[in-house]
């Protein structure tokens, strides 16, 4: 993710930022400031400055340095491990998805995937699982989703 | 509004068996959360925000008190030992204590920024017991104006001042007041950014799941694109028993930057965009200049250790002061923590010490009991965090994930909340390696629907009138403060360019 990149981002949020404000509905409530203006106010703040911050690094982007071979699949593995967690947790629940994740992440960090590391990594979950679950009493949902 | 008494019904509540645990365990994990880089305080406070739920409030505040103070503690342990700090006010202790350490005077470096610590961090709660009352007496006064504006004023410091960049800073933080707005206005009903009435917008975001993605999720994905984790050379912690680590001369070399950075640490910690970095970075070139060992600064002064340690533990208990007196949050960690009363349906401000005295005086005796504990665990059990040091870092990141994930996980067990941990999560990354400051996104998350309150109050007092923000002297002022603080950089700059 270059600069120029993230400006890009932003300028892609502010357009959501600018729909989504111009979807509030007026109060109903006699109130001088109402539901709209604070959030129009802070819009407008943010369009300024992600323009600003465009612009700035639009005049600098040849300049820019390429990403490294390693880091793109570094990244690559992490976001994975993330997709696979929020797309697994609602079927498998969140002890079998994590597991999965885990392995991914572990690997972003250089470990290999390996029976040793895929051992590791279920013992990292289950231990993260009983301290919340069954000692702290947190609900990370059941051992098996599917099974339930 | 004496604050004595108080604070010794404050002791005996801490004193308590299970309130003394919680307090051991908070100093436990923040000394760990201090000795490892990537995880911030505020970051491990948000992660127990769920048991905010289950936990009685008084408990868990004196944990996160010890999580607080812990890591300034810890941080100075891998300063010293690795080279590598723990938090961002610690970068000073490394400058010194670590070459100090290769010298072979690593116990004297560590002796000196424990007890450093312990000596600012009792100055900073005696100054803390004794202004609180008088400034929440002169915070009653304030009305929604005042309070608005110094929100404001909050805002502007964090975001303009401090950082790389007015620009970033003012994005972060309008991306947090924005992010702050999110689900439905209290006072009108009204859903707000929303996306058409999302049922898991509602409620609003989730401090928790901003502060993880930002800070765990986004400094781990960044050291994988760096493809730096690796473990460092831990240099061996000294042989001789902790108490002759440090002789007549060290103590005598070092009382005077205690003091020193005690008194620099507080008023700037207390200040609205005061944090801890300042006050580090002062006390080391204020050491500097004053010191009787001026060649040594560079090659590992015990000075160079001991004043910014000092500050740094003096800075963080003044972190506090706003926000236990006018319910502002100058930092992230306080950011927080004002998030925690919040789950307990307390109102931080000047009403906090009056309504919720037992509360607010119990934490701050803790943090007294703390910082003996705090030094205990420091001296005597260093030999117990190197060996922690020297696990595997990149297992230790992929476990911070998934107990990160669970925590976020266990609040709702929803896959959109995860989706939110790992948009913020690609936020966080892309501010780690732009240079981009969080702290301003998560203030402006907490700040957001505090301001918006304070200004319609503000505005129903004064029949609509909007010059009831300049025509009231203090309000006047601070928004005049927060308008030389803005434009401040921008000429600086201009300056600088000439």
């Amino acid at each position: 993710m270059k600069s120029f990149h993230f400006s890009i981002f932003l300028i892609i949020l502010c357009g959501l930022a600018i729909w989504q404000a111009t979807l509030i509905p007026k109060s109903g409530l006699v109130d001088s400031v109402g539901a709209k203006n604070f959030p129009y106010f802070i819009v407008t703040l943010f369009v300024i400055f992600s323009i600003i911050y465009f612009f700035q690094e639009l005049s600098f982007y040849k300049k820019r340095e390429t990403l490294k071979k390693y880091s793109k699949q570094n990244v690559l593995f992490f976001v994975s491990g993330c997709f696979i967690l929020i797309s697994l947790s609602s079927i498998l629940g969140f002890f079998i998805s994590s597991i999965f994740s885990s392995i991914l992440i572990a690997r972003s960090f250089g470990i290999q995937i390996n029976l040793l590391s895929l051992r590791n990594c279920f013992f990292i979950t289950l231990s993260v699982w009983i301290l919340f679950s069954v000692i702290l009493g947190l609900q990370l949902g059941p051992f098996f989703k599917f099974l339930s | 509004m004496s604050s004595l008494e108080p604070l010794f019904k404050g002791f005996i509540l801490a004193l308590d068996p299970l309130i003394l645990l919680y307090g051991f365990i908070g100093c436990l994990a923040g000394t760990l959360v201090g000795l490892l880089p990537g995880i911030a305080p505020a970051l491990t406070i948000a992660i127990l925000l769920p048991f905010t739920f289950t936990v009685p409030a008084t408990s868990m505040f004196v944990l996160f008190a010890g999580i607080y103070y812990g890591a300034m503690y810890g941080g100075s342990t891998s300063s010293i030992l690795l080279n590598t700090p723990g938090e961002s006010s610690t970068v000073v202790t490394a400058l010194e204590g670590n070459k100090m350490a290769k010298k072979g005077l690593a116990g004297k470096a560590l002796a000196t920024a424990a007890w450093g610590s312990f000596f600012a961090g009792t100055v900073g709660l005696i100054a803390l017991t004794l202004f609180a009352p008088l400034i929440v007496n002169v915070a009653l006064k304030f009305g929604p104006a005042e309070y608005f504006s110094f929100m404001v004023l909050s805002c502007v410091a964090v975001s303009a001042v401090l950082g790389s960049s007015t620009v970033k800073g003012m994005i972060s933080l309008s991306l947090g007041l924005i992010v702050g707005l999110i689900g439905i206005d209290i006072q009108s009903g009204q859903a707000r950014f929303t996306f058409g009435g999302k049922v898991e917008l509602l409620d609003g975001i989730e401090m928790v799941m901003a502060v993880v993605g930002l800070f765990a999720l986004g400094d781990s994905m960044y050291l994988a694109y760096e493809g730096k984790i690796k473990n460092q050379k831990i240099l061996k912690s000294p042989k001789t028993p902790w108490y002759k680590w440090m002789n007549k001369n060290d103590w005598k070399r070092s009382w005077k930057p205690w003091l020193r950075g005690s008194f620099l640490g507080f008023p700037i910690g207390a200040l609205p965009a005061g944090g801890a970095e300042v006050p580090t970075l002062l006390s080391y070139y204020t050491e500097k200049k004053l010191s009787k060992h001026k060649n040594e600064f560079g090659k590992g002064a015990l000075e160079g250790v001991a004043g910014p340690e000092a500050a740094n533990n003096s800075a963080v208990t003044g972190v506090l002061m706003p926000l236990l007196t006018l319910g502002i949050p100058t930092s992230a960690t306080a950011a927080v923590l004002l998030s925690a009363f919040q789950s307990y349906g307390i109102v931080p401000g000047p009403s906090l010490l009056t309504q919720q005295g037992g509360l607010v005086w119990t934490l701050i005796a803790s943090l007294y009991i703390g910082n003996v504990i705090l030094l205990i665990l420091n001296l005597p059990l260093v030999g117990i965090w190197i060996k922690i040091l020297q696990l595997p870092a990149s297992w230790l990141y992929t476990g911070i994930i998934v107990i990160c994930t669970a925590s976020v996980y266990s609040v709702s067990r929803s896959s959109f909340d995860l989706l939110i941990l790992f948009f913020f999560g690609f936020i966080g990354f892309c501010f780690k390696k732009l240079n981009f400051s969080p702290t301003p996104l998560i203030i402006g998350i907490i700040i957001g629907p505090l301001a918006e309150q304070s200004l319609r109050q503000a505005m129903i007092i004064s029949m609509g009138d909007w010059s009831t923000f300049v025509t009231r002297p203090i309000s006047a002022s601070i928004l005049f403060l927060s308008i030389i603080l803005f434009v401040l950089p921008f000429i600086w700059k201009i300056k600088k360019r000439k």
